[in-house]
């Protein structure tokens, strides 16, 4: 009720305010002149009552002004009075006024930029892909700080061969590598083998590498490196080019608006997971001392992320008993690259900061290497790894797994033997 | 007499108490405070008038143009229902303040 009887009272100061005004007036003259009355009947003069009068009621015009101010949009008054007031002093400076609007005008702007830009970079779907509503990212969480952490492989082994929530589980991660012949850094993403099925992308030209050979030395390049780097020859396929030494065969061109799962961010190539020594010479990726990834999944139909939520809470508890040293604590985030559908679409950002802050420290990493180290022991050398207690990583096996997965060079001959990698 | 000011947040109080018993205008109001308070209390029509103005902007005054006694156009006030339910209320809060102020004046 006394909101109501506010508002109208605010109507009507604003539309009746010459009756408003009006009205008291007409009230303090009325307490004035019932005041000199009194005062007459007292035995003062007629004008000397009135004085008194006048004195005692300290200013009518005082008066009105507090009654004013004390009404509810009285402030609405002091609001336009001000406007009114820097209007006048705009109009009787003109220079300053100017400089002013216009040092405000591209402060505004400049910042909206920034916002618009970084919204336009990052927050929104990548591009490219096949429904991006079902794509969710996954990193790790350390106890409850919001801070995404990045996955382990062999963690990832597990989170992708026991989910049930995703039609597909990939992984990927970002470094600056050299291009060998040219002595130029390349944005390269390093990417498990069911990335682009995951994604649902398909090449321009050429094709992605598969799980065939996740082990081999494959490039893939993005749309616009074919461009800049092989001036858009459809015949470099097959190819080769030597990345951080090692030399890679090409297999294909990915489409125009394919730039990759992290949106905003550069990308040149992409090659196989296992390929991470070219970044990281001393990388052995398969143990659990480092972890470099992000994850993706692609949610089924009829799964939500919450759902995927759930269980991938669940193997990350498995995984915290099978390794306490190394996974104590760590949780798992998912959003979803949509920031539509998206809670928390900080952490898509944070990602790609993340890979940032590191870019310097990555690119001397792979210019300390230098080019042709890796090449001069001959174009098939590689690390490989045994995984057999990996196949089937869990909590049951969780010793076994950190006694097998150490790494050892193996010079490798031909395809991959069974039993190695993938089981 | 030296007058005394009114107590912070009493105004209304003693313009409601005022005014329950018959419609006022703003002249008699400010007469009728100085004699119930026994010329104590003097209020300033700049104190006043924004009260009133307020008590009838929130409904719980109700306000009527008539003659006054010696044929005088004049603004009376009268309490409404609104303004009856404050006035209960701040009567039973300002009685518990009399109550415990006079409780530890003289308590202690």
């Amino acid at each position: 009720m006394t909101v109501l009887n506010r508002l109208l009272s605010v109507l009507t100061w604003l539309f009746h305010r010459q009756r408003v005004e009006q009205n008291l007036d007409d009230e303090l003259q009325a307490f004035l002149d019932m005041s000199a009355a009194e005062k007459m009947r007292d035995g003062l003069s007629p004008a000397e009552a009135r004085r008194v009068a006048f004195i005692e009621l300290g200013g009518i015009e005082q008066v009105k002004e507090r009654v004013r101010a004390s009404r509810h949009g009285g402030r609405l008054d002091e609001v336009g009075r001000d406007l009114r007031y820097a209007l006048h002093a705009m109009v009787k400076r003109p220079v300053f006024a100017t400089t002013a609007v216009l040092t405000l005008a591209l402060s505004i702007g400049a910042s909206m930029s920034v916002y618009a830009l970084v919204r336009g970079l990052y927050f929104r779907a990548p591009d490219g892909v096949t429904d991006p509503d079902q794509l969710v990212g996954i990193s790790q969480q350390k106890g409850v700080k919001p801070i995404s952490e990045v996955i382990r492989y062999p963690d990832y082994l597990y989170y992708r061969d026991h989910q049930t929530v995703f039609s597909g589980l990939a992984s990927h991660f970002w470094r600056s590598v050299i291009d060998t012949e040219r002595s130029e850094e390349v944005d390269a993403f390093f990417v498990s083998s069911n990335y682009f099925s995951v994604l649902g992308v398909t090449p321009s030209i050429g094709r992605f590498f598969g799980p065939e050979s996740e082990n081999d030395p494959v490039v893939t390049l993005s749309y616009s490196f074919w461009q800049r780097r092989f001036d858009a020859n459809p015949n470099c396929i097959g190819q080769r080019l030597i990345l951080g030494g090692v030399p890679f065969t090409i297999t294909g061109v990915a489409a125009p608006n394919f730039k990759g799962a992290l949106v905003g961010w550069p990308v040149d190539v992409f090659v196989p997971t296992m390929m991470a020594r070219i970044a990281f010479p001393d990388l052995d990726i398969l143990s659990r001392d480092s972890a470099h990834l992000n994850l993706l999944g692609r949610l089924r139909p009829d799964r939500t992320i919450a759902d995927a939520r759930t269980e991938m809470t669940v193997l990350a508890r498995q995984l915290e008993q099978a390794f306490p040293e190394t996974n104590r604590d760590l949780g798992v985030t998912l959003y979803a690259l949509h920031p539509s559908r998206n809670v928390a679409t900080v952490q898509q950002v944070d990602t790609p900061a993340h890979g940032c802050h590191r870019l310097p420290a990555a690119g001397g990493l792979c210019q300390s290497r230098g080019p042709g180290d890796g090449a001069k022991h001959g174009t098939r050398k590689g690390h490989l790894y045994t995984v057999g207690a990996w196949g089937e990583p869990g909590p049951d096996h969780s010793t076994a797994g950190d006694r097998e997965c150490g790494s050892f060079p193996v010079r490798r001959r031909g395809k991959p033997s069974s039993g190695l990698l993938r089981q | 007499v030296e007058k005394l000011d009114v107590p912070q947040g009493t105004l209304d109080l003693m313009i409601l108490t005022i005014l329950a018993r018959e419609p006022l205008h703003g002249y008699g109001i400010s007469q009728r405070l100085a004699t119930l308070s026994h010329d104590n209390f003097h209020v300033n029509p700049g104190s006043l008038f924004p009260s009133l103005y307020r008590l009838e902007q929130d409904g719980k005054l109700k306000a009527e143009w008539r003659p006054s006694e010696n044929n005088r156009r004049a603004k009376y006030y009268k309490l409404t229902a609104s303004g009856r339910k404050q006035l209960e209320q701040h009567r039973q809060r300002w009685d518990r303040i009399a109550f415990a102020i006079t409780s530890v004046l003289e308590g202690a």
